[in-house]
């Protein structure tokens, strides 16, 4: 038998109640996993978007009445762990006439801070990593229209702030991280040269590894500082843990859902299967038909899940202004994940097989004459 | 087909049932048996052990000297597939598919039938019954009796040599009985041996032994 064969078969009772009613089932259970797949995915990004963001390696380090010259800093940088020790701020906000709005500049004191999407990394003085796509101050304002340098190619153009003009030499990739504040990368002399660099209260100190905070932490306060703070590990996997919780619970409630409705099918069949079986088919064919047709089926409710599935998620995300600032403070891509859809339908079928094996072999290994009398 | 000393005992939660007890006998070719016997004698059980389709406790089976007591699942299918035709009183017949298309089902496993013929076999097997007009309805629109012969051209589909019925005509008038029977007498004639479970006392005017069982054993 080819597939032509197993498709013959099954196209005349595709359109059977019994089907109908497993589509609807099928249906509302994908659209469930998938919703809530993404709810998993977006409390894990956060949770570890959260431990793996730049400023969770920063320890502050508070001055109060402590002279800062070049040589503590150095002696801070000499230490284990350390990349860099800094005293300059972190950003600085500053107005361009260009566009009537506040740009963010920050200096790149280590490369790891940023991806570059496009174009490469700052080589020379007034030169500028930003963002490949520039946002409106206002989340409010529609996002599209209210490009901050017209134009798609932001390499190349410049940025004229404080008299200096800096030239665009690569962008990192925004649209990810939707950051209104439209944070620009210059160099550190660059930075230090702009009113206002420096922090007189603050130290920055960037540490390798979350875990070797405290150590660096303990090593710095014999330097003879007394506050520090960011040295104490707080991660909390609480939401990741309910995301994980109600995920698995879906999952099994789906499966109880979906291997009751097939059972039913099952039954309803047997004497379709019985006949079959009378005539030479053996089990694994008729396995194989079931199977073929429920396949069909759970595609054809995925694919209609993610449709509406995409369309209201699209809505409520571009739409309700609440998830853009959800997107900034958590910097997470609130773009739909394909590779969570495909889990999600890898899934459904590892769970569609599972359950027509089990109830086909249940089913059919018994007695011909028995599944006949059955109905 | 030969059945030695085949017992068939149903067990159930508190209760033993020996349905079949020590049956012997020998089936031929060309010729058209009867079962008959009381309602719970063991008939649909003997007639399901000959048809492959239930197992048997203990005793020896052979089809074309072929002892098939040890055979798998699958084998039994192939064996089934080869060498017998099963018509049931309810007919079974797949609602979803045309006249034709039931009969053509069992072709597909079948690999000495191409896949072009399989249309024009079926065709050939329910015009030969008288059922050329019936060949695009499906089951719904059919009488009983159309639909029970729609079932034995199925049974006929792979050209076994066995052809067993389990009260074919339970569901049918005494003009649709008569018609059945002369075409499982019909068969018979062209060589392939026939076997039916009836109540009917019509038979004896069609079937060449007649074969009284009585709780679970055979009077020959
Ligand atoms: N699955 C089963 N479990 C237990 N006992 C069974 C089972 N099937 C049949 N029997 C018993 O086996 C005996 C023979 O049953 P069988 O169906 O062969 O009778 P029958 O001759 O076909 O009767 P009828 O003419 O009413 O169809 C009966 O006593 C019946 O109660
Ligand atoms: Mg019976």
């Amino acid at each position: 038998m080819n597939i032509k064969d197993y498709l013959w078969i099954l196209k005349s009772r595709f359109f059977e109640k019994r089907n109908i009613v497993l589509l609807i089932v099928l249906f509302f259970t994908f659209l469930a996993i998938l919703i809530t797949l993404t709810f998993f995915y977006i409390t894990n990004y956060i949770t570890h978007n959260n431990l793996s963001s730049p400023l969770s390696l920063n320890i502050y380090v508070y001055v109060e009445d402590q002279i800062i010259n070049d040589e503590l800093i150095k002696e801070m940088e000499a230490t284990n762990h350390v990349i860099y020790a800094t005293n300059l701020k972190s950003s600085l906000s500053i107005f361009n006439p260009q566009s009537q709005e506040n740009i963010e500049l920050k200096p790149l004191l280590d490369e790891a801070e940023t991806t570059i999407k496009k174009g490469r990394i700052i080589e020379n003085s007034l030169e500028a990593i930003c963002p490949n796509k520039f946002y409106p101050d206002d989340f409010r304002d529609t996002l599209n229209s209210n490009n901050y340098i017209k134009g798609n190619k932001v390499i190349g153009k410049t940025l004229n702030i404080n008299n200096q003009t800096f030239k665009i030499v690569g962008t990192y990739d925004a649209k990810k991280i939707r950051n209104s504040a439209n944070e620009c990368y210059i160099s550190e002399n660059d930075f230090k040269s702009l009113p206002n660099a420096i922090d007189t209260d603050i130290l920055t100190v960037k540490v390798d590894k979350i875990e070797n905070r405290r150590e660096v932490a303990r090593e710095i306060s014999k330097l003879g500082f007394e506050r520090i703070e960011g040295n104490i590990i707080d991660t909390n996997y609480n939401l990741m843990y309910t995301g994980l919780l109600i995920s698995l619970v879906v999952l099994i409630i789906s499966f109880a859902l979906i291997y009751n409705f097939i059972k039913k099918k099952i039954r309803y069949r047997l004497t379709t299967y019985g006949i079959l079986k009378v005539s030479g088919y053996q089990n694994k064919e008729i396995f194989k038909i079931d199977l073929l047709e429920n396949i069909i089926l759970s595609t054809i409710c995925f694919l209609a899940a993610l449709l509406i599935f995409i369309l209201v998620y699209t809505l409520i995300i571009n739409n309700l202004t609440i998830f853009d600032d959800m997107i900034y403070t958590n910097q997470i891509d609130l773009n739909i994940n394909y590779f969570y859809v495909l889990l999600s339908y890898v899934i459904c079928i590892i769970m569609i097989v599972i359950a027509t094996k089990y109830l086909t072999s249940k089913f059919l290994n018994v007695s011909i004459h028995h599944m006949l009398k059955e109905e | 087909m030969n059945i030695e000393n085949v017992c068939k005992v149903y067990k159930t939660k508190n209760d033993e049932v020996k349905a079949l007890d020590n049956v012997s006998y020998e089936f031929k070719p060309r010729k058209l048996y009867a079962i008959m016997g009381h309602s719970g004698s063991g008939k649909s059980t003997l007639i399901s052990i000959l048809g492959l389709i239930e197992n048997y406790t203990s005793g020896k089976i052979t089809i074309n000297n072929e002892d098939i007591s040890k055979l798998k699942d699958n084998d039994l299918s192939d064996l089934r597939m080869k060498y017998i035709g099963f018509v049931f009183q309810d007919f079974y017949l797949d609602e979803h598919l045309k006249a034709y298309e039931n009969v053509m089902l069992p072709m597909l496993i079948n690999k000495n039938i191409k896949k072009s013929e399989r249309k024009e076999k079926a065709i050939k097997l329910l015009t030969e019954l008288g059922l050329s007009e019936r060949i695009n309805h499906y089951p719904k629109e059919m009488s009983g009796g159309e639909q029970q012969r729609v079932a034995i051209a199925r049974s006929l589909a792979n050209d076994p040599e066995i052809i067993l019925a389990d009260e074919p005509t339970g569901n049918l008038d005494e003009t649709n009985e008569k018609l059945v029977f002369e075409t499982l007498k019909d068969l018979a004639k062209n060589g392939k041996c026939v076997i039916v479970v009836t109540h009917s006392e019509e038979i004896k005017n069609y079937a060449d032994e007649v074969l009284k069982i009585n709780k679970g054993v055979l009077e020959v």
